[in-house]
Formats: structure tokens, sequence, C-alpha cells
């Protein structure tokens, strides 16, 4: 597709001729060179962005005195390019393509050959309509990859020519897509644990968060939180922000950015916190340990690592506070070694007494592992008895392989993000971007436990003191799916008479419990726990309970035994 | 494959920890023959030193030097501690690259106004971090053990510039980019820091990059280098070299 957005924001406009796209209308004053003009091959349009600039500089009424010899360079180079045609990567794709699949024309929102012939058939058949109804062109390229394709896909469903249909109105501002951009696909960085190598050998199924490639799961979800539930599994935790906050401030500062209290949490103690944005809107969630009475290690999500680390020096600089951040996420690794057997590997390779009573729920403690220091937390996102270790990445390939050898005689069996979701679905805990977005509050995300309104100062406190006087608009409640045993599909829409009230946003099959479960958000008059609400998929409506959260283990025994 | 990565394992769970580099499944991969020094397993060399040395004065190669270790130091003290570790003007200039005698050669790297990079070697890290510890107590500083968390990599050759060009859009001609200096620069479409000092008797410049991201730049490096002929070097090269400097 030519970049040709200013020459139509200015007023002229292209029709197809042949295998080209030229000028169809032009305005006095504006004049283009290349692809934009309908000159293919790049000493031609070299030549010809010459002539424009001599041109321009001519009718500034500065001398120029190479006109005659750039237009024969121009000729010369027309007459030798040979015959092409105007073209896209998705159009070439589309024409080339017989897989089967899915064929994306729009790659920035998702939109099918077959999403644009179903709007035709049902009479979006003008490319502004079908622009507005299918969301083609609208995404960040604002068509300069899909426009071409869009154009000639409507011309053939609707039996038209393509220019009879035309493109869509082009609108300030006119970005350009930067070469580096198009370039630059091998280029884009790839962030790696100490043990990728290790996931890959062991034929894990990969996929992407943010930068980072973690394993989905080695090929089996269901048995390796199968594993987890009732012996022993490990996972590759690395990708988590690991920050350090240290000084006289320390206290204060996660006083202030966290909606839960610090001030009272014990040296050698842990706790979860969540914090908020000004809006009162959920930002992040981690774990935050004790380590001396100004010395702080957290953790922060996968994804949000980078903006959490930005955060707090942003608030730092401007509360003028006594404190050091130290940001760890890529020189330490982690890895969560859970289940009810993770006491007893653990004492493999520990002389760390790791007792209920020594080394109790939620509390931190320094010790070597497998002859490696380590920084180990006792918490439980994935609902059972376990330790999350943290190392220097150096160390991590010898501890990883340590735990495995280890965990033999205890059925030790690695597990992925895949099965860890279910795990964590299974014991209800939300997980940050997935089960929130930019519109989610803690009191209505079922996390009103945690904010202490007692406290005088906290990110988001204002906002959320007054949602809690306004009473909540939403819920994110459990359900369970009594007569279906499929996962319905995320981002499935709650229904009440035919109209969207909600959203599912997380949903699996429990291997554990054997029920298709998962959270959605509802209408608070929905949120009781036995309420019925419906789910519509695959143009039917599907009936779901809501489910008093958790759906294992709600007296949490497992996680303190 | 999976026999390979049998062995792989097998060599490195054995006895004692064994701290290892981003790049430790690439050089094995690729044929390196390890050593071990200081509990790190380094590559020692990949076909044969003679070999490296010739394509280090004849081209561009590539040594990891993640192991060798790396202290950061952060906070307004950082003045004067370049004033103690080094006795020249380094304390007033920023970008500025020294070296310093603890036990052995080290580099001191002036980042900014607070926040200086000391880089060691394997042999005398313990010499450079007890003095960087007596040096505590000249101001507010925040020190670091940040071995694990920059993965380095030296490059070096006569086509150094050539290599670097393709990767970053910094100038590192020797006129902007003087010996002895260094500079916080996008590379690879990652933040990298780069140091240029007299260390080697070759042109060279040292790389250092977040540690997770080690893999993915040094791929970069050999994926742009590929028409230079770049090649990896062994330790036993890179200390040929060093030592000659």
């Amino acid at each position: 597709m030519p970049a040709n957005e200013l020459l139509l924001q200015a007023g002229v406009r292209f029709r197809r001729d042949g295998a080209t796209w030229t000028q169809d209308r032009t305005v006095a004053g504006i004049s283009a060179a290349g692809a934009a003009a309908g000159t293919l091959g790049l000493g031609a349009q070299i030549a010809e962005g010459r002539l424009r600039g001599a041109e321009a500089a001519a009718a500034l009424g500065m001398p120029v005195a190479e006109f005659d010899q750039i237009r024969e360079q121009l000729r010369q180079m027309r007459a030798t390019t040979p015959a092409t045609r105007h073209s896209s990567l998705v159009t070439d794709r589309l024409m080339n393509s017989d897989t089967g699949g899915k064929r994306f024309v729009c790659l920035c929102e998702d939109v099918t050959e077959k999403d644009l012939e179903q709007a035709i058939a049902e009479g979006f058949d003008g490319i502004e309509t079908l622009k507005r109804y299918s969301t083609v062109n609208m995404g960040p390229c604002q068509g300069k990859m899909c426009g071409l394709a869009a154009a000639e896909i409507c011309a053939r469903a609707a039996g038209r020519d393509v220019n009879a249909v035309g493109l869509t109105t082009s609108r300030p501002p006119a970005v350009p897509v930067e070469l580096g951009v198009l370039a630059a696909a091998g280029n884009h960085p790839i962030r790696r644990t100490p043990l990728h190598h290790w996931h890959d050998a062991a034929g894990a199924k990969w996929m992407d968060a943010g930068q980072w490639k973690r394993p989905e799961s080695y090929g089996d979800p269901a048995a390796e939180v199968t594993a987890v539930r009732t012996g022993v599994g490990l996972v590759d935790v690395s990708t988590l922000g690991k920050f350090e906050v240290v000084g006289p401030d320390a206290v204060e500062l996660l006083e202030r950015v966290y909606l839960n209290k610090w001030s009272d949490l014990k040296v050698g103690r842990a706790r979860y916190g969540v914090m908020c944005n000004e809006d009162g809107i959920i930002f992040d969630d981690g774990v935050c340990a004790r380590l001396a009475p100004d010395y702080f290690y957290l953790t922060a999500t996968t994804g949000n690592a980078d903006g959490v680390f930005q955060w707090l020096e942003l608030w730092k600089a401007t509360w003028r506070l006594n404190v050091t951040f130290l940001n760890h996420t890529s020189g330490v690794a982690a890895m969560n070694v859970a289940g009810p057997r993770s006491r007893d590997l653990l004492g493999q390779l520990t002389t760390l007494y790791a007792s209920n009573a020594a080394f109790p729920y939620m509390g931190f403690r320094e010790a070597d592992v497998a002859g490696v220091p380590c920084r180990l937390l006792r918490i439980g996102f994935v609902g059972e008895l376990g330790y999350e270790i943290h190392c220097l990445s150096s160390h991590a390939w010898h501890l990883w392989q340590a735990i495995l050898v280890a965990g033999r005689e205890f059925g030790l069996r690695p597990f992925g993000v895949e099965a860890q979701r279910i795990l964590r679905l299974e014991k209800g805990h939300i997980i940050i971007g997935a089960d929130t977005d930019a519109l989610s509050n803690p009191l209505e995300a079922g996390l009103d436990w945690l904010v202490r309104f007692d406290k005088p100062q906290f990110i988001g406190r204002e906002p959320l003191v007054r949602l809690n006087e306004r009473g909540p608009r939403s819920r994110l409640v459990g359900f369970v799916l009594p007569e279906c045993k499929q996962a319905v599909p995320e981002g499935s829409q709650v229904v009440e008479r035919g109209y969207p009230v909600g959203r599912v946003t997380s949903a699996r099959v429990s291997p554990t419990i054997g029920e298709s479960l998962g959270l959605a958000w509802v209408s608070p008059k929905l949120a009781a726990a036995g309420s019925h609400f419906l789910i519509r998929w695959n143009g039917a409506d599907v009936e779901a309970v809501v489910a008093e959260l958790p759906f294992y283990d709600p007296a949490g025994a497992r996680l303190k035994m | 494959m999976v026999e390979t990565m049998t062995q792989y394992s097998v060599l490195s769970t054995q006895n004692s920890p064994v701290a290892r580099t981003p790049l430790d499944r690439w050089h094995f991969a690729h044929g390196a023959r390890f050593v071990e020094i200081a509990g790190w397993r380094t590559p020692a060399v990949y076909s044969d030193v003679e070999s490296e040395l010739a394509a280090a004065r004849n081209g561009v190669v590539v040594a990891d030097i993640c192991a060798s270790a790396k202290f950061s130091l952060l906070g307004s003290g950082v003045a004067r501690v370049c004033q103690a570790l080094t006795h020249d003007l380094l304390a007033t200039q920023p970008r500025g690259v020294r070296t310093i005698q603890l036990g052995g050669s080290a580099l001191a790297c002036r980042l900014s106004d607070d926040h200086l990079l000391v880089l060691a070697g394997n042999s005398n890290r313990d010499a450079v971090e007890a003095r960087l510890a007596e040096l505590d107590r000249v101001g507010p500083l925040i020190r670091r053990d940040v071995t694990s968390s920059l993965a380095g990599f030296h490059i070096f050759g006569p086509r150094v510039e050539d290599l670097l060009r393709r990767v970053t859009a910094l100038d590192v001609s020797l006129g902007a980019f003087e010996l002895s200096s260094c500079a916080e620069t996008q590379l690879a479409g990652v933040h990298a820091v780069l140091v240029r000092a007299p260390e080697l008797t070759v042109p060279s410049m040292r790389i250092y990059v977040s540690w997770d991201l080690a893999e993915y730049v040094w791929e970069r490096l050999f994926a742009a280098g590929h028409e230079l002929g770049v090649t990896p070097v062994g330790l036993e090269a890179w200390e040929r070299l060093a030592a000659a400097a």
C-alpha cells in the first residue's frame, strides 16, 4: 500500500490502473513521488523524488540547473523497471494462502477475510460502512497493512470494480510506519530465563508473556495439576519482578503505595499486597517480605515489573522519601516447589529447619539449597504447601537440576503456566491484568479485605472511599457450569435478557474438582452464592451458578499444613 | 538433542554449585571446551587458540565475559569513591573509564555523576570487593554485586566498529567515542552499556546488557556480523590478547 495518507488528506484521489494505484485527481501545489505517484522500482522512485524536489525548489524561485538531467534519468529508470504491482504483505498472504486456516486481513484488529465476507453479506458492502462494522483499518496501522486488501476483498465479494469501492477516508494525524519496524521482525527482543533451554529440551510448549518466553506446559497440563495436588511440582517463575526496598523511609513508602498495612509486618514474614493507581484502579500485586526493619524484598507481576519499578521511583521522588530500590528482576531467578510433598523434597536439599512451626505459612528465610544461597518464601499461589525459592540467575540451572534429582523419589513433575493458571483458579486467586482491567477496583474484585481505610494515606484512597460509600456496580465472582463439562471461552459475555451485563475473565475445567468453573464480572444483584446467570456461548446461553471462593480448600488447610 | 541435553545436564550438576553464564547452552551447542574458573563454567576454546587469535587479529570476534566480576555503586558518594580509586580526574568526568590495580587490573567506569560500574576479573574479585567495601563510608552509596545481573561480551578485532554500526545508532568511531570512555545506549533495541578501554592489542569494546537479554543480543551480534565473519573466541585467546597488551 503506498504511503499516501498526506495526499489523501490534501484531496488527491487514487484509482486502480491495472496493476498499480495511480492518482485519479490531483490538487494544485501537491505533488507526489514514488509508489504514491504510481512509480515503482527503487531507482525510478529516487529519481522522481529528486525531480519533485527540484520542482519545489524552482517554485520557490531557487535556481535548478539539473532538470533535464533528472528527467532523463527518471525516463530511463522507468523504462528499465520490470513490470510489477502494488501489493501489501496482507494481500500477498491472502492471495497465496490456501492452508484452510484463518486468513487474517487486519492484523491489528484480528479481522479475517471471512469476517469481511460475512459483513458484506449482511449488507455492509461500502468500504466506509465495512470499516465501521468490522473494524478493519481501525487499528494502530490505520490501514497501512490492510487497506488495499480490504478494498480488494470488498470489490470481489460485492461484485464491483475496486475503483467503485475506493479507499477509506484518511484523517489526521498521518503517522508513518518506521522502517525499523518493517525491517526488525528478527530484532524483537526476547527475554529468556536461565532455565529456558531446560524447558526447551523438556518439550515445553512456549507462550509469550510480554518479551519473556514462558513454558505454557510440557504436554499435559491436567497431569501437571494433579502432580501438584497429590505430590509435588516445580515451576519456573523467574519472570516475576523482584525488587529490594531499602532505607529509613521504606515502611512509609510501602504504606503509601500498597492498600494494606506494612508497619506491623515482622522481620522474617511476608505478606500479599495490592497496589492501585490514583483512580483506585488495581495496578499490580505481589508478595513483600521484611528482611530487616528498613529492608524489604518484593515481587511484582511478570508483565508489569518495569512499570512497578518506575512507579516506585516516581512516588519516591514525589514524596522525597529516603529509600532506594534495587531491581533484581534479571539477576535473580525464582522457582516454586509446590505440593504436599514439597517440604519432604526441600528437606533433601537444605539444612533449613522447615517444619510448619519453624517456617510457617507466609514466612521468609535465607538458607543454602543444594549449596546455593537462596531466599525462600513460603507462599501458595497454587493453593498447596509450597516454597518460592530465589537465587542468583547464574546458579539457577544447578539449583533446578538438584531439585529435579532430589524430587525423583517424590514423583516431582515440572509444570507450566497453564497448570499454574488452573491451580490458582481452583484456589480463586485472581491474575491482575487477566481478571482485572483498566476499570477494576479492589472493592469490586473481591480484594476489599486488604484495603485498610484506617491508614491516613495510600495511592487511590480517596476514590476507594467514595466507591465504598456508593457501593459496587459490578462484582468479580466464581462460577460453575452445572450442565457443561467444557470451559467457556474467556471473554464470553454474561447476558441478562439478551443484553451483555458482564464477562468471563477466566475459565477452565478443573482436573481436581471435575467441574467447569471460572471467574466472571457480574452485576451485584447476581453476585450472591447460588445465584444463576447466563453466559452467551456459540449463540446459545449457558447457565452458570455463582460459587463461594475458593473452589478448592476453602479453609486454607493445605497451605498451612 | 535429548541425549545431548542429558549429557549437558549431567555435566552441569556434579559436585558443588557451578555458576554458568546465560550463553552456557549456546557454547555447548557450538563445541566449546569448558574450563571452571572461580566457580564459573566458561568456554576456554571453540576450535583452537591460534585460529581464534588469527580471527581476532584479522576480523572481529566475540568473547563471553559474563563470569567476570561487576560491581555497581550508586549514590552521591560516587565522586569520592572515584577519587579514592583512581587518584585522577575521573571523579569529574562522567563517561570516563580508568584502569585501576587491585590485586590485578580492574576498570572503573563512570556511567553518570552518581553511578560507577567497576569491572574486575575472577582472580581479583575479592580484592576489588574488599576495597569497595572499605570505601562504603565515604558517602551515601549503594554497592551491589551485579555479576549475575549484567551479561558481558567483549568484541574485538579490526572490524569492531563495522560490527557495532550494524547494531547501534551510537557513533562508535574513535573520534566520537574515545578510548577510555563508556556510554549507555540502545543496542539491538535494548539498553546496553558500552566500555572502550585500552586493554587488548587489537581494537575492542565491551558490551553489557541485562542477563535475560544476553542470548538475544549475542544472536543479534552474530546475525549482524555474519558478513564480517564474526566468530566466538574462548577465554584462552582473550587472555592471551590481554596479556600481550
